[in-house]
């Protein structure tokens, strides 16, 4: 099992040490494959295999994020999300959903999850939005000049420079570069970025997110300059000074 | 549940209803058969007594003017006429001067039922008593029986008809009952055939436009829909089965590889390869769960109004870097139109037409265009490749059918299944046409 296809180790990320994750979830199989996985990532995982139990723990305990399986028994895992945002906690939620995926996603996000993941997924796909959910730190939402190395993207003037060079994008090639440097060294998923940056909740057959990222990075990392978007092989990409 | 025939025909709606029909005649002419007896009976009676009272008055004029004796011979002579009154003319000494009639009766009107005259209640003699001049007294009186012959006629008449309509409604439910247990019985043997598993059982035809008839019609339309989901249902999982046996047998191969790799490095790389296979399958499992979600119809109550050209213009966006990569070009003519849907399941149906002419029309010029007018919305993606035969239009409209030489690759088939889905869902239509060359696909939304 040490071949788990599981990137996070990839960004290096100092946060992972003290992170304390909570999952609930009831199938033996799923939650051992995300637990070890996660705690090989360098991270605390508590898990529970019942709602009751996981709602209980989740407003008596301090946890960084909740991992959620959207079906559960005693109590279903919608009911403890509502159940842990109304005793007033804002937690990240990432919910795991079987079948049904869209009735799910509106109702789990309606009902105060922050993002969701369907089963099946590759572990790559829950680590990076884990990462991406943790440190979704609320100041940096709210920068309006996003820096990485010396690119610089000011999201008011909608400008962006890599060192002196003033660089043209497409609105979408905007606002993919946003997102990826909103969540610096954290790698960010095809379907992360699909969604984030398309709203697409669907898989496209197609290569919207690499023909994209292509024409980025021809632009963003052109002649002698380090390149900053790197590709995260079985994962996605990420952007990164080095 | 099986019934005798004639349990069955007394269950029968429309012998039911025949019956009731005939009740309710019975209680109408027994209704009329009473309101007309009472009503010719006291017309009778108010007749006997004017016709009463203006012998009276007659009879005693004649007595001041012309004497007893005028009168004895005048009443001799009326009372042999036949109908006639009754009469009874008594002296001031009080002997009957002349007259059947029996009764002494206190003066003034009087009635006298009579043992074993009228049948009905009433009287059944209407006695008038007036005092004469010089003492003595002149009775007349009417038998009301003599009217009562025309009221038994009506009322035979009355219950002729009455029981002529009673049996002819009995015979008229009975026949349509029967027509249309006859009709119900092949209703319940195809009913029967169906559970038995022939989806393809339809209940006959009949020119005849009933409401039976009519269901009958309704029930072999709903069989041809199950008939067709189910085909679908078998189709589509006999596909994805079929899909699905080739990247697993490719894993299969690559992880014996791995298990027999000289060294850690052509492992690795085995189990990258093996980890690509798997990620196809399970694109092919997202493919058919998002279909059965779809279809499964929940998503309506999430509609919303949307700006479909907006829309458009974001799928197009998204898609245009990778056509153009590829050679080909994408142009929009979009107007500005609103409609009510899900716009997460609409945004994929356009990806997945765009997809399908990347597909199938590599390299070509793509088209997409949203116009709406009065009667309609029209959105529709063409292509300048070489298009789908005429012929083959109709059969790749149907869900879960693929063309042979699009088998090939992978999720294909599937696509459009899910695009049919998503536009069935919001009640639009799909159509194929041929662009010449190239291939249109039109969705279509009416404008209600």
């Amino acid at each position: 099992m040490s071949s788990l296809p599981y990137a996070g180790g990839a960004s290096g990320i100092p946060e992972s040490q003290s992170m304390r994750i909570l999952m609930i979830e009831d199938d033996e199989q799923t939650g051992q494959y995300i637990a070890k996985g996660l705690r090989e990532s360098g991270k605390a995982v508590d898990w529970t295999r019942t709602g009751q139990d996981g709602l209980f723990r989740a407003t008596h305990d301090a946890y960084d994020i909740l991992i959620v399986d959207r079906m559960l028994p005693e109590l279903d895992g919608l009911s403890v999300v509502k159940g842990v945002r109304a005793a007033g906690l804002a937690t990240p939620i990432l919910i795991l959903t079987a079948m049904g995926a869209i009735e799910d996603r509106v109702a789990g996000l309606e009902g105060g999850a922050d993002d969701y993941l369907v089963k099946p997924f590759s572990f790559s796909e829950l680590h990076a939005r884990v990462n991406a959910l943790a440190r979704r730190a609320p100041l940096q939402e709210q920068e309006s000049v996003l820096v990485v190395a010396d690119l610089r993207l000011d999201r008011l003037r909608r400008t962006v420079k890599r060192g002196s060079d003033a660089i043209t994008l497409q609105p979408r090639e905007f606002r993919l570069l946003e997102e990826l440097m909103l969540n610096t060294e954290r790698v960010m998923t095809r379907t992360m970025l699909l969604e984030r940056v398309w709203d697409f909740h669907f898989d496209p057959g197609t290569n919207i997110v690499e023909t994209h990222m292509s024409r980025l990075r021809a632009k963003i990392d052109r002649g002698g300059d380090a390149p900053l978007i790197h590709t995260v092989r079985g994962a996605g990409y990420v952007i990164r000074a080095s | 549940m099986s019934f005798a025939p004639a349990e069955r025909l007394l269950a029968s709606t429309s012998f039911r209803l025949a019956l009731v029909c005939a009740a309710v005649i019975l209680v109408a002419f027994a209704a009329t058969g009473f309101g007309l007896w009472y009503v010719t009976k006291s017309a009778a009676e108010r007749a006997g007594r004017q016709r009463i009272a203006l012998e009276m008055e007659s009879l005693q004029d004649e007595i001041r003017d012309e004497g007893l004796g005028a009168a004895i011979a005048a009443i001799q002579t009326r009372q042999r006429a036949p109908g006639a009154l009754e009469y009874r003319l008594i002296a001031p000494d009080g002997h009957t001067l002349i007259g059947d009639l029996q009764a002494d009766p206190s003066p003034g009107w009087s009635t006298m039922y009579l043992p074993n005259a009228g049948r009905g209640p009433g009287p059944d003699l209407i006695i008038l008593r007036a005092p004469l001049a010089g003492g003595g007294a002149l009775l007349i009186a009417e038998d009301l029986e003599h009217t009562e012959g025309l009221r038994y006629e009506i009322l035979g008449t009355l219950i002729w008809v009455g029981a002529a309509a009673l049996t002819l409604a009995v015979v008229a439910g009975f026949i349509a009952a029967r027509s249309a247990l006859k009709q119900m019985d092949g209703i319940v043997t195809v009913m029967e055939r169906v559970s038995g598993g022939d989806l393809s059982a339809r209940v006959p035809a009949s020119p005849t436009r009933t409401d039976m008839t009519l269901l009958g019609k309704r029930i072999n339309a709903m069989l041809a829909q199950i008939d067709t989901l189910v085909g679908n249902l078998r189709r589509v999982s006999t596909d994805v089965a079929h899909d699905l046996r080739t990247p697993l047998a490719h894993v299969r191969q690559q992880l014996d590889d791995v298990a027999n790799a000289a060294s850690l490095e052509s492992a690795k790389a085995g189990a990258v390869a093996a980890q690509d296979k798997i990620d196809e399958v399970m694109r092919i499992f997202a493919a058919v769960l998002r279909l059965a979600e779809i279809e499964a119809g929940a998503a309506q109550s999430r509609f919303a109004p949307l700006q479909l050209d907006a829309l458009i213009e974001r799928v197009a966006d998204a898609y245009r870097p990778d056509i153009e990569s590829e050679g080909g070009t994408l142009t929009v003519y979009a107007s500005p139109v609103s409609i009510t849907g899900d716009a997460d399941l609409l945004a994929q149906a356009l990806g997945n037409l765009l997809e399908n002419a990347m597909r199938h029309a590599p390299a070509s010029d793509i088209t997409v265009r949203l116009h709406a007018d009065a009667a309609a919305v029209a959105m529709s993606v063409e292509d300048n490749g070489p298009g789908i035969p005429a012929a083959e239009h109709e059969r790749v409209m149907a869900p879960f059918v693929r063309l042979d030489r699009s088998r090939q690759s992978p999720g294909a088939g599937l696509g459009l299944s899910i695009v049919h889905a998503i536009a069935r869902l919001h009640n639009a239509q799909i159509r194929l046409n041929d662009a010449a060359p190239g291939l249109r696909v039109v969705m279509t939304w009416p404008v209600n």
